[in-house]
């Protein structure tokens, strides 16, 4: 389980966070929406300790982990992946190297990295391209092979800041259909964050939407849809007259 | 009326200048500070697993090797106008003789080591911050951490250790080669019989010296890594927060080498006099 209790962030000034809560159960997908600069990406770096609140306690797993020390946190590390907005692939490494660089660091023996990073890759539906660079592979393949570096732990939380950004709808749905795969497959709780409305009625379970640096709504697909809060229809149906404009 | 506006006005002014120096000497500490910490925390991982050895020889041929070419060429060349220098002034005194071990001296002990770690700096902290701004604005940093590797324990330390490391190595040579090149200066331009001139660098010249030199070049090799990596960290947004980070790594760590001189041959006349 997620928890954000009261979370308040300062960035250069700049309030971000403004007493944000949410709870996340096990096994969800949580989309979290919201307009560019509202903090969504903020969120997600309180939850695998990229950022500590100013104020607020984050709760992965039973553990506050803005209380943590930098040692403390190799649990962490292991139950959460992160898929970044533009994969943030090692540019200095091929694919083997990106994907199985958390057993390389372990010193698991190579044979056995290999064998691991095809069946991972096998996961996130690539073939095998073991020894590409990440600078050969086009932006659907990074998104992926950034996944596949992400789930190689096993991890039982997943978070993807705007997977199918700069993806064609083709490949976003593709992309779509993974994260829905892999949330069956692994059993994982996942946290996406997106802008793209499509993506976002397929895969959540439940969404959230941020404004002014607090969830103002969370509700089931559905529920959001039916929302007869301005904001959150003015978003959904992308109206660029609206409260949300008046900003 | 004007006089209150007047005196307004240069209260302003003084305000806002004082204000300036005053944001700029906290940045001066607090930068201080960072790399500081920086330091510590790199020395203190230095010796503790795990022990990444293939990126310590990565970085000890990216840092080292491929900066032979630079440190001879400038050593080279310094070395021959040290010797042209002090020949052209000795020889009214009827001292030109002397050129080669005064030379020796003043190169072995501090021409040599400053010089080519200042050179060396711009390649090389220029180059570290380059890479880990990038890595940083791309954030590869970030992705490091989440896999649950410290980016200071990957990053920093095979950089610091290599540095450390080939900044003598570069030294050792940069000397014997500055060396040469007034040694041919000396013969074909001053007219010193080749084996006067090598008798007075003998003569001159101890292996204190060239020691001395040489220890003086491990704590700039620390300071171009340190520095280097922690402008990288502290590198701003896009290309331009790289670029200045860049800049900012190669002038920072060039004065901190010509400060950490100072101290350092004082010391070290103290403690060899």
């Amino acid at each position: 389980m997620i928890q954000l209790v009261d979370v308040y962030k300062n960035l250069g000034g700049k309030q971000i966070l403004n007493g944000a809560s949410m709870d996340i159960e096990d096994g969800e997908t949580r989309v979290i929406l919201g307009r560019s600069g509202e903090g969504k990406s903020v969120c997600i770096k309180h939850i695998c300790r990229l950022m500590q609140p100013d104020r607020g306690e984050v709760w992965v797993n039973g553990a506050d982990i803005s209380r943590l020390k930098e040692s403390e946190l190799g649990e962490l590390r292991k139950t959460v992946g992160l898929l970044f907005q533009y994969a943030a692939l090692f540019d200095s490494m091929n694919v083997l190297e990106n994907v199985g660089f958390t057993l390389f660091e372990r010193k698991v023996p190579v044979d056995e990295i290999r064998e691991r990073v095809r069946e991972t890759l096998k996961m996130v539906r690539l073939g095998d391209i073991l020894d590409k660079m990440p600078s050969e592979l086009s932006g659907g393949m990074k998104k992926r092979v950034g996944l596949a570096r992400s789930i190689i732990q096993k991890p039982k939380i997943l978070l993807y800041d705007e997977p199918t950004t700069g993806l064609d709808p083709v490949t976003s749905d593709a992309i779509n259909d993974l994260i829905i795969h892999l949330a069956k497959q692994l059993k994982v709780t996942s946290v996406v964050i997106t802008h793209d409305m499509v993506s976002a009625f397929k895969i959540a379970t439940k969404i959230s939407f941020l404004y002014q640096g607090r969830f103002i709504f969370t509700g089931t697909p559905e529920e959001t849809r039916e929302s007869d809060d301005p904001i959150i229809q003015q978003f959904i149906h992308g109206r660029s007259d609206g409260p949300l404009s008046n900003m | 009326m004007t006089e209150p506006v007047a005196t307004f006005s240069v209260t302003r002014n003084l305000n806002a200048l004082l204000a300036g120096i005053g944001g700029f000497v906290l940045d001066m500490i607090e930068g201080a500070g960072r790399l500081a910490s920086l330091f510590l925390q790199t020395v203190y991982l230095s010796f503790r697993p795990p022990f990444r050895m293939r990126l310590i020889v990565e970085q000890m041929v990216l840092i080292g090797i491929m900066s032979i070419p630079i440190a001879l060429l400038t050593s080279t060349f310094t070395g021959m106008v040290l010797v042209l220098q002090t020949g052209i002034q000795l020889k009214p005194l009827g001292m030109k003789i002397y050129a080669s071990g005064i030379s020796a001296i003043s190169f072995a002990r501090e021409i040599g080591p400053v010089l080519t770690s200042v050179v060396l700096a711009g390649r090389v902290a220029a180059g570290i911050a380059a890479e880990i701004g990038t890595m940083k604005v791309t954030e590869q940093i970030d992705a490091l951490k989440t896999l649950g590797t410290s980016p200071v324990s990957y990053l920093v330390v095979p950089r610091f250790i290599a540095a450390t490391i080939m900044f003598p190595m570069l030294a050792v040579l940069a000397i014997a080669v500055g060396i040469v090149g007034g040694f041919i200066v000396g013969v074909t331009i001053l007219n010193i019989a080749p084996n006067q001139y090598i008798a007075n660098i003998w003569k001159f010249l101890t292996l204190q010296d060239y020691l001395s030199g040489l220890f003086k070049t491990i704590f700039f090799g620390m300071i171009v890594a340190i520095v280097g990596c922690q402008k990288g960290f502290d590198a701003g947004f896009g290309a331009q927060g790289v670029g200045e980070s860049t800049t900012s790594a190669v002038v920072t760590s060039s004065i901190l080498i010509l400060i950490a001189n100072f101290f350092l041959t004082t010391w070290i006349i103290q403690l060899l006099p």
